[in-house]
């Protein structure tokens, strides 16, 4: 079983976010955590969709498509 | 005010003008892409929002754009180099075709020109810091929520069956989204220009340092970016619609009103961002609850590298501007 790029898209999007926390202004810090935290939602959701699909079909699908 | 004063608003204001001119695309390609307005009438809506703007947000990134620079580095001679080297980088850049951001080259030509005149110290580091990290978290912000926004769309009404009725809704409700939109690319972009020429009278002591922005700057401000919007629009209108992804009435809706909520949450915090980067990301998060590959990354690709680029073009080019002033002043 493996992700295809759209999950892992969101956990770079998710590790961009956390890696700007730092040198964020502390008055927007909450930008980063909340984008973070979205961004980490969809990629449990997305991951998570594709490993039951890929379950159900017994092999990966073709880049997490939505159908 | 003297001729150089006079001389100064008058480009600061042609800046605010070609960036309505320029942008205009960006506000109005999608609705106008889905057939929901004409391109002409397209215009007329965006200019009208992007002229009212100033009676939603207040003019905090006008001060951010008038403090990037420690009190009295300014001078005529270098806000005039500062926007020489912003025009032109942008005009190299609408050469050789790259998405960059009039807003990053504003920044940038104001870090090299305050460098020319007194040396980096001028700098304030921490006013740097927050544009630089909204640089790049503007579009995530535009992707993210758009993304959101499109897929609980896509949740809610996945079931309803009357696709004629529901397509009429999104299309009423492109014409909010991109009122919305336009709406925040007016309040963040033109405060920019105010900022530009806070900065102007400041240096020249018509308005003391840390005062608000005078009325008839924020007038002149929304007066340039809405005529430039309207004389601009519809003739570059086919860009940011079709280029990264194709757009349906309900893709439109979702991205401008993301890429507005995101710009608007930037300028009510005071942050300069490039409305052109956080739509480009909006779009991207639409098309991405497709597929990865429904975006074309080869656009989102030389989106990135206009973030790279613009801040050091219109540095450099701004220091070089300033040169032969220093040798003369």
């Amino acid at each position: 079983m493996r992700l295809s790029r759209r999950p892992l898209f969101f956990l770079v999007v998710t590790a961009t976010c956390l890696l700007l926390y730092e040198p964020t202004p502390s008055s927007f810090r909450w930008v980063n955590l909340s984008m973070a935290a979205l961004s980490f939602f969809w990629f449990v959701l997305l991951s998570a969709e594709e490993l039951l699909a890929q379950r159900g079909k017994g092999g990966p699908s073709s880049e997490g498509d939505r159908s | 005010m003297n001729v150089w004063v006079f001389l100064i608003i008058l480009v600061a204001l042609s800046f605010d003008f070609f960036n309505g001119f320029h942008d205009a695309a960006n506000s109005i390609a999608t609705v106008v892409s889905t057939r929901v307005l004409t391109p002409q009438t397209a215009v007329v809506w965006a200019a009208f929002f992007n002229f009212v703007a100033f009676l939603v947000f207040g003019t905090k990134v006008a001060n951010t754009i008038a403090s990037v620079a420690e009190p009295g580095t300014f001078t005529n001679a270098s806000i005039f180099a500062a926007l020489i080297g912003a025009i032109a980088w942008d005009i190299i850049t609408w050469f050789l075709g790259l998405p960059t951001s009039s807003s990053h080259a504003l920044v940038g030509g104001l870090a090299g020109a305050a460098v020319a005149s007194v040396g980096w110290g001028a700098l304030v580091s921490s006013e740097y810091q927050k544009i630089a990290v909204f640089i790049v978290l503007s579009p995530i912000m535009g992707f993210l929520l758009a993304f959101t926004f499109q897929t609980a769309i896509y949740w809610v009404f996945h079931r309803y069956r009357r696709v004629e009725k529901l397509n009429r809704g999104f299309r009423r409700g492109q014409l909010v989204s991109a009122a919305a939109f336009s709406l925040g690319h007016g309040g963040n972009d033109a405060q920019k220009t105010m900022g530009v020429i806070l900065t102007v009278l400041i240096a020249n002591g018509i308005v003391a340092q840390g005062s608000a922005v005078p009325l008839w700057v924020v007038l002149s401000a929304h007066t340039a970016i809405g005529l430039g919007t309207l004389f601009g629009g519809w003739r570059i209108v086919h860009t940011m619609g079709t280029k990264i992804t194709k757009l349906q009435p309900v893709g439109g809706m979702s991205a401008e009103s993301s890429a507005a909520v995101a710009i608007g949450l930037a300028t009510f915090g005071g942050v300069p961002v490039s409305t052109t980067h956080t739509i480009s990301g909006a779009i991207i998060g639409v098309g991405t609850t497709q597929r990865l590959s429904a975006v074309r990354w080869g656009v989102a690709g030389r989106v990135v590298w206009a973030w790279v680029l613009t801040i050091p073009g219109a540095f450099t080019v701004a220091y070089v501007a300033y040169l032969p002033f220093k040798a003369f002043l």
